[in-house]
């Protein structure tokens, strides 16, 4: 197998395209040949449009043809859109989500629609109906999740970008353990319509590239206010421009104190330490700062999450959607029929949890404590904004585990996400990205304020540009590359 | 502060029919996580209003226009049970509902 295409990264891409040296009929044949030799090993699609011609190439199209991954959370029309779960395994768009509607009018080829944990609920992609999906870094170990697929479709360079969805870190972990780059954007800055419903207040959808500079030309293309969705903002479209000055030199840098009390992979904590120091080599200000509450953020989010999912999840009884269940039965029989087969094991839990924290009796004590802890951390955030310009972590405690290592303990597989909840439960820009580090990858996650993803992606594209050798790369392991003739 | 969590009154809010195993299985793990949560009983709160939407601006209500962007066969195409073009559900009444 060649080498990846796109594996100078996204500039040289899509300059490669303008000025006439790769054709996008070539790069899908490339990714073609990846995924046919891929995705018996790492499960990342669920299904690949083979048939789908690139989109017609003219000088408007921004994205000139380049095939796009799309999570299997969001519509598509005429295609399957299941959530990973047995529940919507027949389910077809009827119409597409505004997102993806926006990135084919900016020139995207629909690729394939990647696995996910069932509706989003999980932090390794071991939660999809049709099975886990595999590191493409090392088939032994997770992708990470919930857009696991989408994160492994871009790791083992078979598209250059992807669309996932994060409600508490599933864009951004995933990109932290497969090594490329993944941003959440502010709440409200991209449309949900369209987008299956986990966490209302929390979802958003985000973007999967090698580089910072990719993941800006999807924001570009798919941000922007949608009457559709009534809590998309009518602040303007993002556009990526020229940073006047260096991005990151003098830039303030707060990493939240709580991050020294948890305990993290050695092979983290010696990138995390590495990269601040670079950055302070680079002129920035990198300091420790208190920032009360955040160390709560685990169990805000998973009451707030799931008592929203328990409501959301209501719809799919069998009846209006989802498969129907035996006509014979009463009303109610069959409605709880379909839900207990349709639904896999972690999505009962989190029903049961949140229409727990919303009854009778307890809503005051958990679902209403959570909102008002979560007003406390989105402050926390308010007030070290006025003195920094980013917050920044490990995207992760650790870099991807083993398949079946947090299957038993959902607690476990919830601290995965200790990291990436605070700046969900606040709604603000963030993303992950790789830096050097030795055997699996590790990513940084840098959070900027509400709406200021320019400055997020121009940070991260200096970084990036500056270290040519760091660069993001796909996996060429001979384990995942070899046996094209399989 | 810990909690007994009602697993039969729940699963009947819920909708799932959960067998005896499944039931002993997520009692527990419900008693597990919510022990785990329980510290945020410990927050000092008072006064301090939730928060359950993050976009604070108003909502704008768009025109209510018609618009027919999705074909009835579209429709029906994901429709559990279709009869004679219409969409079928399950009678309500006359049964023990």
């Amino acid at each position: 197998m060649t080498n990846c295409l796109w594996g100078g990264g996204t500039r040289k891409l899509l300059s490669d395209l303008s000025n006439g040296s790769l054709s996008v009929t070539e790069l899908i044949a490339d990714s073609h040949a990846r995924v046919a030799s891929q995705n018996s090993k790492t499960k990342a699609f669920y299904e690949v449009y083979y048939s789908e011609k690139p989109f017609p190439v003219n000088t408007d199209s921004n994205l000139m043809g380049l095939p796009v991954a799309v999570k299997d959370f969001i519509f598509t029309k005429g295609q399957i859109c299941s959530a990973g779960s047995a529940m919507l395994e027949d389910f077809k768009a009827p119409y597409s989500a505004t997102c993806w509607e926006r990135l084919r009018s900016g020139g995207a080829t629909l690729f394939g629609r990647t696995s996910m944990d069932e509706f989003g609920m999980g932090s390794s992609n071991e939660n999809s109906f049709k099975g886990a999906v595999k590191n493409p870094w090392d088939l032994t170990c997770t992708p990470g999740g919930s857009s696991g697929g989408s994160a492994a479709a871009v790791a083992g360079g078979i598209v250059p970008f992807a669309l996932g969805t994060d409600t508490g870190g599933s864009v951004r972990q995933p990109a932290s353990f497969c090594g490329v780059t993944g941003l959440k954007p502010s709440y409200g800055r991209v449309s949900r319509f369209g987008v299956i419903s986990f966490a209302s207040s929390l979802d958003q959808v985000g973007a999967f590239a090698l580089d910072a500079y990719g993941c800006a030309k999807i924001l570009e293309n798919i941000s922007g206010v949608d009457l559709r969705d009534p809590t998309s903002s009518r602040e303007a479209s993002f556009a990526l421009n020229e940073p006047g000055q260096d991005p990151i030199a003098k830039k303030k840098i707060a990493i939240p104190s709580f991050v020294d009390g948890i305990a993290l992979d050695p092979e983290v904590k010696k990138s995390f330490k590495e990269f601040k120091s670079y950055l302070i080599s680079r002129g920035a200000v990198v300091e420790t700062v208190e920032m009360p509450h955040l160390e709560l953020s685990l169990p805000v989010y998973y009451l707030i999450c799931t008592s929203e999912a328990s409501s959301n999840l209501s719809r799919y009884d069998g009846v209006h959607l989802g498969n129907v269940g035996d006509k014979n039965l009463s009303l109610n029989k069959v409605i709880a029929a379909a839900r207990s087969k349709g639904f896999g094991p972690e999505v009962k839990r989190r029903i049961l949890l949140g229409a727990f924290a919303l009854s009778a009796g307890y809503r005051d004590a958990y679902f209403n404590k959570a909102a008002q802890v979560r007003r406390l951390i989105k402050e926390s955030f308010e007030n070290t904004f006025k003195s920094y310009d980013f917050i920044l972590s490990p995207t992760s405690p650790e870099q991807a585990f083993k398949l079946g290592a947090k299957q038993k303990d959902p607690l476990k597989m919830y601290n995965s996400d200790l990291l990436t909840i605070p700046s969900s439960l606040a709604g603000l820009p963030a993303i992950s990205f790789p830096v050097p580090s030795e055997g699996l990858p590790v990513g940084m996650q840098l959070t900027a304020p509400y709406f200021k993803e320019v400055d997020l992606l121009n940070f991260v594209d200096a970084y990036q540009l500056a270290n040519d050798g760091y660069l993001p790369r796909v996996s060429e392991s001979p384990e995942l590359t070899g046996g094209l003739n399989e | 502060m810990s909690v007994d969590v009602d697993i039969d009154a729940l699963s009947k809010l819920a909708m799932l029919d959960l067998d005896e195993n499944e039931k002993s299985a997520l009692k527990d793990s419900l008693h597990h996580i919510l022990d785990h949560f329980n510290k945020l009983q410990n927050v000092e709160t008072q006064g301090v209003s939730p928060l359950y939407n993050i976009n604070e601006e108003v909502s704008v209500i768009r025109k209510d226009e018609v618009e027919r962007k999705i074909t009835k066969e579209e429709v029906l195409a994901s429709a559990p049970q279709e009869s004679d073009g219409c969409y079928k559900i399950l009678r309500i009444m006359g049964k023990d509902s």
